[in-house]
């Protein structure tokens, strides 16, 4: 078809269908990555959107949707199979720890969400991901596609912050590396706040000790090009960096988060 | 000793619902048999088996009746055969049509957007339902004159209409021959126009390759009974344009900006804390619009017979194209009475009809030989609304003529008529058919008429 505009608010059709766990990959203290397969066809998304995820039974006759919850999608589009990465925080986490293996039947239903990358910036302007332990999710499929020989690369500069509590909770090493190799002005900075940093290797990322620091965002910031600021996190931590971002002049419409209710 | 009588589960009940269901149909619809003379020939009509009654059945178990698994089911399968990213089935093609016009006038396209008072290229001598959401939107139609043969627009002329006020073109592809694409692309890209294809007509038809409706911004298909597929009242909208399948979904869906489902809330997960227009910041997403729309949707029931239908789609298509192909050769015989259809170079149509002209000073006109065939049982049907201008609804319309005016299009409305290709026509009907013309000939060569 003709060409296509590329606006925010994208989630035209989102469907609902049964998926089989393949695999999880227990990342230590609670955090997985569950990797699923749809039946029939991957349904189509975005680069940065989220799915509901019920490990109860749906009865597609019966028309209504059991209680889910939503994550972000780690996985590229375009692949057999869909990627969350979870951390058992409560109840319903809990219930997915307990419940989900290979082979299981789930429910999904998606796309959603708007917290798409490439709809959030202009041509040339440089972007900023700011990753609080496993917020890096919605980043994965992005920085799956700045790897990927398909992208235009007249793009501007990617930069990832990241940080997370223990040094197993940082998810993807060697994708990040890839993106260091492979992106032009990729750059990679790895906060630890609870471990030394002993035994860590991104080769090519500044990995440091303690937390990830607006400030210190913000003026590394400066040499940017009319750059955007991507929060994905904890709640309290995305309210707490807008709000610094905004007192430190970051027009709104420059500050992107991943947030639900 | 009593009996003990298990009660049946849900799923052993659809079952046998489903068998007597088929068991209904081979007493009710199996016989097709065709007697020449006394059964009649008809231009179209639903072709179908056992499956769509039990499909249909099975939705109605659900008794979900708005959109739900079986609309969802379709419009993958609508997807998986058009190529197109995103499918949203609607209640006609008509329907199709409004909203696909109307989503290139969202607030969603910026200056993009078409206004009232923009003029929107499309033909004369065709279906009305294209051409009424220009009108009803404020907009221009500009009428070019189309082909006799493969009764498109005519490249030459669509060149010639486009002037400074021109935003779009809105286009069927005539009876199920696409128009050619070559032309119009280039004249689209040239003057930054939106391309709407209407293929109603046209599923399955392909231009050098690709299937039609996959050239253009957006496209419409019909699935009235006449179609190439059914589901009794049915259409679809399709786009590969994400800003186009956002606003298409709005409109369909009462202009809201929410797309939950039915029976769904809060699935964006922000309907009580996003700020919308100049309501308070809060405001219950659900009820929340962001276009002027309606409610367009089919039920799921419609959609159930529409799985079936998409089913055997690549066997209707077949089967058109064979019975068009007997058609012309029944035809073949009469060169020096009658313009046969032409399939527009590099095209391969999936038929809607067997379109033609009857040439000038042979002694009969269109409508004598249609009205004999009539009266021997064999349906025909003029090009739709001929020249729509002349028709009552229209002759006030503000509108503009390109500069070579509409002379094959009243050609068209006096001596054009269609037979029928559909599937569930047999060898024996078209054979009929052609006896039937045969023989009116002959009355009219003794003077017998």
């Amino acid at each position: 078809m003709l060409g296509k505009i590329l606006v925010k608010d994208i989630m035209p059709n989102p469907i609902k269908t049964e998926a089989t766990v393949v695999s999880i990959t227990p990342h230590g203290k609670g955090v997985y990555t569950v990797t699923m397969k749809p039946k029939g066809r991957t349904p189509r998304f975005k680069a940065g959107q989220f799915l509901h995820l019920s490990v109860d039974n749906y009865d597609p006759a019966g028309g209504f949707w059991p209680e889910s919850r939503v994550f972000s999608i780690a996985s590229p589009p375009g692949i057999e199979t869909l990627s969350i990465i979870y951390s058992v925080k409560g109840s319903y986490t809990k219930k997915m720890e307990e419940a989900l293996k290979p082979g299981l039947i789930v429910w999904l239903k998606l796309p959603y969400g708007e917290f798409i990358i490439d709809s959030c910036i202009h041509d040339r302007q440089d972007v900023v991901l700011i990753a609080g332990g496993t917020g890096v999710s919605p980043y994965i499929p992005y920085l799956e596609d700045l790897c990927s020989s398909e992208r235009p690369k007249c793009i501007g500069r990617t930069v990832l912050y990241y940080g997370a509590r223990l040094r197993s909770f940082i998810l993807f090493p060697e994708l990040i590396t890839r993106c260091l190799n492979g992106v032009e002005g990729f750059q990679a900075d790895i906060y630890i706040e609870n471990e030394t940093l002993d035994g860590l290797t991104v080769p090519g990322a500044r990995i440091q000790g303690g937390r990830l620091s607006i400030d210190n965002i913000h003026n590394e910031s400066k040499d940017l090009n009319d750059p955007v600021f991507f929060l994905s996190g904890p709640p309290a931590m995305i309210k707490c960096f807008k709000q610094q971002l905004i007192e430190k002049g970051i027009a709104l419409c420059n500050i992107k988060i991943d947030e639900w209710e | 000793m009593g009996v003990i009588i298990v009660p049946k589960t849900e799923n052993e009940l659809r079952e046998e619902i489903a068998a007597l269901v088929g068991e209904y149909f081979s007493v009710k619809f199996k016989d097709k048999s065709f007697i020449a003379g006394t059964t009649p020939v008809h231009y179209a009509g639903r072709v179908f088996d056992e499956k769509e009654l039990q499909s249909l059945v099975d939705s109605s178990l659900d008794f979900w009746l708005t959109s739900g698994r079986y609309s969802q089911e379709f419009e993958e399968l609508f997807c998986e055969f058009t190529g197109a990213e995103y499918a949203f089935l609607v209640n006609s093609g008509s329907s199709a049509n409004l909203v696909a016009f109307a989503s290139l006038m969202s607030p969603l396209l910026g200056e993009r957007a078409l206004k009232r008072g923009d003029e929107v290229i499309s033909v004369a001598a065709g279906f009305p339902t294209t051409l009424n959401p220009v009108i009803q939107n404020g907009m221009i139609p500009v009428f070019v004159d189309v082909e006799i043969g493969t009764y498109n627009i005519n490249p030459e002329e669509l060149k010639k209409a486009i002037g400074p006020k021109t935003k779009a073109i809105f286009l069927a592809h005539t009876l199920g021959n696409p128009y050619n694409l070559d032309v119009v692309i280039e004249l689209v890209k040239k003057h930054d126009l939106w391309l709407i294809e209407d293929c109603c007509d046209a599923l399955g038809s392909k231009y050098k390759g690709k299937m039609v409706g996959s050239f253009g911004h957006i496209a419409t298909c019909s699935f009235y009974p006449a179609h190439h597929i059914t589901m009794g009242e049915g259409g679809c909208v399709f786009t590969n344009d994400d800003t186009l399948a956002r606003a298409a979904r709005a409109i369909r869906d009462w202009g809201r900006d929410c797309y939950c489902s039915g029976g769904e809330s809060n699935t964006c997960g922000k309907r009580f804390s996003a700020q919308y227009g100049t309501l308070p910041k809060g405001y219950d997403h659900k009820y929340v619009y962001s276009h002027i729309g309606y409610n367009l949707k089919v039920t799921d029931m419609q959609a159930a017979i529409g799985v079936e239908q998409m089913k055997k789609l690549p066997f209707f298509i077949e089967r058109r194209k064979e019975n068009f192909r007997l058609l012309t050769e029944g035809f073949s015989k009469w060169p020096e009475l009658f313009v046969l259809p032409r399939a527009t170079e590099g095209s391969d149509p999936s038929w809607f009809a067997y379109p033609v002209t009857v040439k000038e000073g042979v002694g009969f006109t269109r409508t004598e030989l249609t009205d004999y065939l009539n009266n021997h049982l064999v349906e025909t049907r003029n090009l739709f609304g001929g020249n729509l201008l002349r028709q009552p609804a229209y002759m006030g319309i503000e509108h503009r003529v390109a500069p070579g005016g509409l002379g094959s299009t009243d050609r068209i409305m006096n001596d054009t008529f269609f037979l029928g290709v559909y599937p569930g026509l047999s060898r024996a009907q078209i054979e009929y058919t052609i006896m039937a013309i045969g023989h009116y000939i002959a009355m009219v060569k003794n003077g017998a008429k």
